[in-house]
């Protein structure tokens, strides 16, 4: 009896024990899951829109930037021109203003110096108003001389341009259209690729790579599209032709691109996609426009 | 000898139950959440993802902007910047939280630079020769000081 005793007592006692272990990995397992779980949620909700604040970003300094945003600055017959910083007529006329916006006014009377460049025509004129002032240009207002010299209207791209924007190790593609201009399914269009320093440990185009040596061929086609590329673009074309159909370029390319650039490649037009602009034509037209930029980090 | 529970017993151990739950799920979390806010505001990551959105945005304004961002107070960094690219390295009090740096990629041009020690950022954008043929040129301007 007192062994049966000692021996239920030993089962409670290792069940016992056997409960409080299994209770304490639950704790433990608890904790660790409640940690884990908040370290995941700040990570992600820091990185999951990476790259579409980058994009935001940059669209935002492309619309300020000098280099695409109209101003009303410029030269006089190739001497600086700062006629535009004065705002009586009196400091004006004797600036020789070559240049000058159309839309002003000289003391509430429309004038029309801006037709004209020789100094001549332009000295009675007298500025008034001015828009830009040290620098200030018009943010939000693209210069459609600015853009035909920067990006590629109407036609694809991919020649990067470097005009001092755009992320490092990374895709910039920017894209501009003319909502305006807009007949069936083509709009006026700007397009270009911004270089951007590239730094070996940042770049990583493995999935494009990869995706390319997946697709590769080597059937007898691939023979007849090498000499046609060879004769059309030369070696690498010829390559590239022998190697790779367009469509699995584009499959590839696809792949290795973030969601927010895929838009670029599907050619669809976009009018709820990026930020509103105005599009500033020399003849002073001004066309409602958006300004859509993609960014795909090649990380 | 008889192995009962009594009432007392039982009270004791709803009671400390009670607490570990109490405990588990709302305190622990709590507690939890204050020290990673903490501790992710002043991260190498928060803080070079702060600098390279702002280095970038700075861009946004058109003629000139300076902007102010010190993130903490008794953390100090260690800050490089090269090819549109800044690394943070924090110093806290304990060895492998300092090996948790962060590399982030802004938008626009800045000259090279390195930072020892420092817990005090200052970006700026300005025009440089506004007078000068055209429009003149955004410049970009980065300093940190502790």
């Amino acid at each position: 009896m007192r062994l049966m005793r000692q021996s239920n007592k030993g089962i409670v006692l290792t069940i016992s024990a056997v409960v409080e272990g299994l209770f304490f990995i639950g704790v433990i397992s608890l904790l660790f899951w409640l940690f884990i779980s908040q370290i995941l949620e700040i990570h992600n909700s820091a990185t999951e829109a990476n790259t579409e604040r980058h994009a935001i970003n940059l669209a935002n300094v492309l619309i300020s930037s000098e280099k695409l945003a109209y101003g009303e600055g410029g030269t006089c017959n190739g001497v600086p021109y700062t006629c535009n910083h004065y705002t009586t007529s009196s400091t004006c006329v004797n600036a020789n203003c070559g240049w000058v916006p159309q839309d002003q006014s000289c003391y509430g009377t429309p004038y029309d110096c801006g037709h004209y460049t020789s100094s001549s025509s332009c000295t009675d004129a007298g500025c008034t108003s001015v828009y830009e002032k040290e620098g200030k240009i018009s943010r939000g207002i693209l210069d459609s001389s600015k853009l035909d010299s920067i990006f590629t209207k109407n036609s694809v791209s991919y020649e990067p341009k470097d005009i001092g924007m755009g992320y490092p190790n990374s895709l910039n593609l920017v894209k501009v259209v003319d909502l305006e201009s807009c007949q069936d399914t083509t709009c006026d269009m700007w397009m270009a690729v911004l270089s951007a320093p590239t730094t070996i440990e940042g770049l990583s185009v493995e999935k494009f790579t990869n995706c390319m040596s997946d697709t590769a061929k080597t059937d007898v086609g691939s023979v007849f599209r090498s000499i046609a590329g060879y004769y059309l673009g030369g070696p690498i074309v010829s390559a590239v032709a022998s190697l790779w159909d367009p469509w699995d370029i584009e499959e590839c390319v696809k792949n290795a691109v973030p969601e927010n650039v895929k838009s670029f490649f599907t050619g669809s037009l976009i009018s709820s996609e990026g930020l509103p602009i105005l599009i500033r034509y020399p003849n002073g037209d001004l066309h409602v426009g958006r300004i859509v930029v993609g960014v795909g980090e090649w990380v | 000898m008889k192995a009962s529970i009594t009432i007392s017993d039982f009270i004791g151990i709803i009671g400390i139950g009670l607490m570990v739950i109490l405990f588990v799920t709302q305190i622990i979390p709590t507690a939890l959440a204050t020290v990673i806010n903490k501790f992710s505001s002043y991260s190498a990551e928060n803080v070079a993802r702060q600098l390279s959105n702002l280095i970038t945005v700075s861009g946004s304004a058109t003629y000139k902007i300076d902007i102010d961002y010190a993130p903490a107070k008794d953390v100090v960094y260690q800050v490089s910047i090269d090819s549109r690219t800044i690394k943070v390295v924090p110093k806290f009090g304990v060895n492998y939280a300092d090996k948790s740096s962060s590399t982030q990629y802004f938008a626009v041009n800045l000259p090279s630079g390195q930072y020892t020690d420092v817990n005090s950022f200052l970006v700026g954008k300005s025009i440089f020769n506004p007078q000068q043929i055209g429009y003149g040129e955004s410049k970009y301007a980065f300093d940190a000081t502790k």
